[in-house]
């Protein structure tokens, strides 16, 4: 078992300890068994995804009632990443709840925003994208350590939250169908430093604020948080040897202050979505990989978005999001506007037991995109079995360069 | 002398039954005759039931093979004059186990309702469009307009006959809504006199075809309210039905406003 931060975990345990001990304490274990598999269409159909997941969680409370606790752990085999195969702790932490206030110390997953599918405030838990958007947009999210307390009224609530420990993104390994491979020449020698992730410390911790409020069908939420860029900036130093040219790269996480909100207004069958960050301290990368310039510009990331329920269990979702990087300078690698569009329709049938879907992520830059259908099916309310095709397109872009990567899936999960 | 006497009772005796006469006349009169549909859907709507309730709630859907697939829910509501704020959390089964819908309904049709959904899997509360009571609530044969409030005025309403049902003497009343979208061209109630109660319904759908059938049953006095403990909704045209059972049937508790919030349904767990 892989265990970090025995500090913190030694608190957490201790408290858990200390209501489980209580008389009366009461839990109950829940959890699921899941596998994955993703077998690519093409010759040689290699196996894109194949992972098989078991997670135990329980909600323990004893007699003080504002006080319980939440562990959960899951044991997990990649047959295709073995770096992934691994037992571990998921989230565990401590609750009080009091009448007008809520506190949480631990590891938790903290998901903000009103966006499906695309981060845009929702960037307080780093994302695992080793399996790129194959893997459910709600499972890549990465528990966080943190100390989050809430003041609850009746018709808005304020969220502080502290994150001690710094945690990053998980980008494809090389040696995986998700990795991105950089063009490479003879005369081109690459050498990349170990990445290092920012010490530690108190002031190196992160900070965010948020206020939510909720109306009559209207809600809304500012925010500011104090964060790490939770993937690095690849910094290079560039040296010429006869011929060769020595590329060092030295990835370097920054600071980053990302102010933002989002609203969710429901009007009859709709529900108009809308959701923004301006982003402060942002680094980018040039497009020629012989300069050395790494480039700091402000960035704002949009999104809006329109939910339409016209009845018949139908559900149809539509968004269009954009970053954009202002006082932009034609070397930066990135497009000064990134433009993605996503769609999504479902339809429960059989008194909710069968669900075909359909979800598309369209990158409007490069004529690129993502599509994935699948059917749903509830053997019992346990046991489901999802089916479905991945289908990649486009010559260039973030899904286009997984042309290659269409894929034939299926899952099946037992809850209990 | 004597003839005059009797004359006299006898004249006194006819104007008393006349008066008799007229005066429950005049009742049964307003009974059948001024009293009409709209009378009895106000009094259904305004039985007392408690300014707050909560309530174990077991479903069972069954399809037409037999194959049952049961949900537990616990559900809470909190009267706010003619508003209502209610809570539901589902406990069984486990893929949906933690699932909270928090709804604010106003009686106003002007205003929509307010709705949340906070689903386990995504960990993040949503809200939802109001206006979709037409759908199937998780799955069960019953609307969300079903088991919410209509409003009174939003079906024109008319008393059609009296009727004995299981000894109890009911009014019959078709309901008919005035918006033509609604998923039912009619539905006949069956409304206990004594308790202002429905014990049966019968919904028609847009061809006028008997669509589903709901019969109320186990109706017992709890903290001095009638309350049904059965509703059994049968859909006579899918050969599907959905029993709701409630246990632990509570009125009048004081539940706090502070249970009714988003935050409650966030937490992924009810105290």
């Amino acid at each position: 078992m892989i265990l970090r931060n025995i500090t913190l975990y030694t608190v957490v345990f201790t408290a858990l300890f200390f209501t489980t001990i209580s008389s009366g304490f009461e839990y109950e274990l829940n959890g699921f068994v899941d596998t994955f598999q993703s077998i690519k269409q093409n010759e040689p159909n290699d196996f894109l995804s194949s992972r098989t997941k078991v997670h135990l969680e329980s909600w323990v409370t004893g007699e003080i009632d504002e006080l319980s606790a939440f562990a959960s752990v899951y044991a997990a085999y990649n047959g295709v990443y073995y770096d992934e195969t691994e037992l571990d702790i998921w989230e565990v932490f401590v609750d009080y709840s009091a009448e007008n206030w809520d506190l949480r110390l631990g590891k938790q997953t903290i998901i903000w925003g009103k966006a499906d599918g695309i981060a845009i405030t929702d960037i307080v838990s780093p994302k695992d994208y080793t399996e790129f958007l194959i893997r459910d947009f709600d499972d890549i999210r990465i528990p966080v350590t943190a100390l989050k307390w809430k003041y609850i009224s009746d018709n808005f609530d304020i969220e502080i939250i502290y994150l001690p420990l710094i945690e990053k993104s998980i980008l494809p390994p090389d040696d995986c169908p998700w990795s991105v491979k950089a063009e490479t020449s003879k005369f081109i020698n690459i050498e990349y430093e170990n990445e290092e992730l920012p010490r530690s410390t108190f002031e190196n911790g992160e900070i965010a604020v948020k206020y939510n409020r909720y109306g009559r069908g209207i809600d809304y939420s500012i925010s500011i948080f104090r964060t790490w860029d939770d993937l690095p900036v690849f910094h290079r130093e560039v040296s010429f040897s006869g011929s060769m040219i020595n590329i060092n790269v030295t990835p370097r996480f920054h600071r980053l202050t990302v102010a933002g909100g989002d609203i969710a207004w429901a009007k009859r069958e709709f529900v108009v979505r809308g959701e923004a960050t301006f982003c402060s301290g942002k680094h980018f990368e040039p497009e020629n990989p012989l300069s050395e310039k790494i480039y700091e510009n402000n960035s704002l990331n949009m999104l809006a978005g329109v939910d339409y329920t016209p009845g018949n269990n139908w559900m149809f979702t539509a968004q269009l999001a954009d970053m954009y990087i202002l006082n932009y300078e034609d070397e930066i690698m990135n497009d000064e506007h990134s433009k993605t569009g996503t769609l999504s329709i479902s339809k429960k049938l059989l008194h909710e037991t069968l669900e075909p879907s359909l979800m598309c992520y369209f990158g409007l830059n490069d004529g690129d995109g993502f599509m994935r259908f699948s059917v749903d099916y509830a053997v019992t309310d346990d046991f489901h079995m999802i089916a479905g095709i991945d289908i990649f397109y486009g010559d260039e872009g973030r899904m286009g360069m997984y042309d290659d990567n269409d894929g034939i899936f299926l899952k099946v999960k037992y809850s209990f | 002398m004597l003839q005059k006497q009797n004359a006299e009772i006898v004249k006194t005796a006819l104007i008393l039954f006349a008066a008799l006469v007229l005066i429950y006349g005049n009742v049964s009169y307003a009974k059948s005759g001024n009293f009409t549909g709209r009378d009895v859907a106000v009094l259904v709507h305004e039985r007392p039931d408690g300014d707050d309730r909560k309530v174990d709630m077991t479903i069972t859907l069954i399809n037409k093979r037999g194959k049952k697939r049961v949900r537990s829910v616990v559900s809470m509501k909190k009267e706010y004059g003619k508003d209502s704020k209610s809570i539901m959390y589902f406990r069984k089964p486990s893929d949906v186990k933690g699932t909270g819908f928090l709804q604010f309904d106003y009686d106003d049709s002007g205003n929509e309702d307010d709705r949340w959904l906070y689903l386990p899997a995504l960990k993040k509360v949503r809200r939802i469009a109001g206006s979709s009571k037409n759908d199937y609530f998780m799955g069960t044969d019953f609307t969300y307009d079903d088991l919410g409030d209509r409003n009174v005025d939003d079906d024109i309403h008319t008393l059609l006959r009296e009727e004995e049902i299981e000894g109890h003497s009911c009014w019959v009343k078709k309901a008919e809504a005035r918006d033509n979208d609604y998923i039912y061209s009619k539905v006949i109630t069956w409304v206990r006199k004594d308790i202002h109660m429905p014990v049966r319904a019968e919904f028609y759908d847009r061809h006028s075809k008997l669509l589903k059938k709901l019969t109320y049953s186990d109706i017992k006095m709890v903290d001095g309210f009638w309350t049904p403990h059965k509703l059994l909704m049968e859909n006579v045209q899918h050969n599907h039905q959905t029993l709701i059972e409630y246990t632990n049937v509570h009125h009048n508790l004081g539940l706090k406003d502070n249970l009714f919030r988003v935050s409650t349904i966030a937490r992924g767990k009810i105290k």
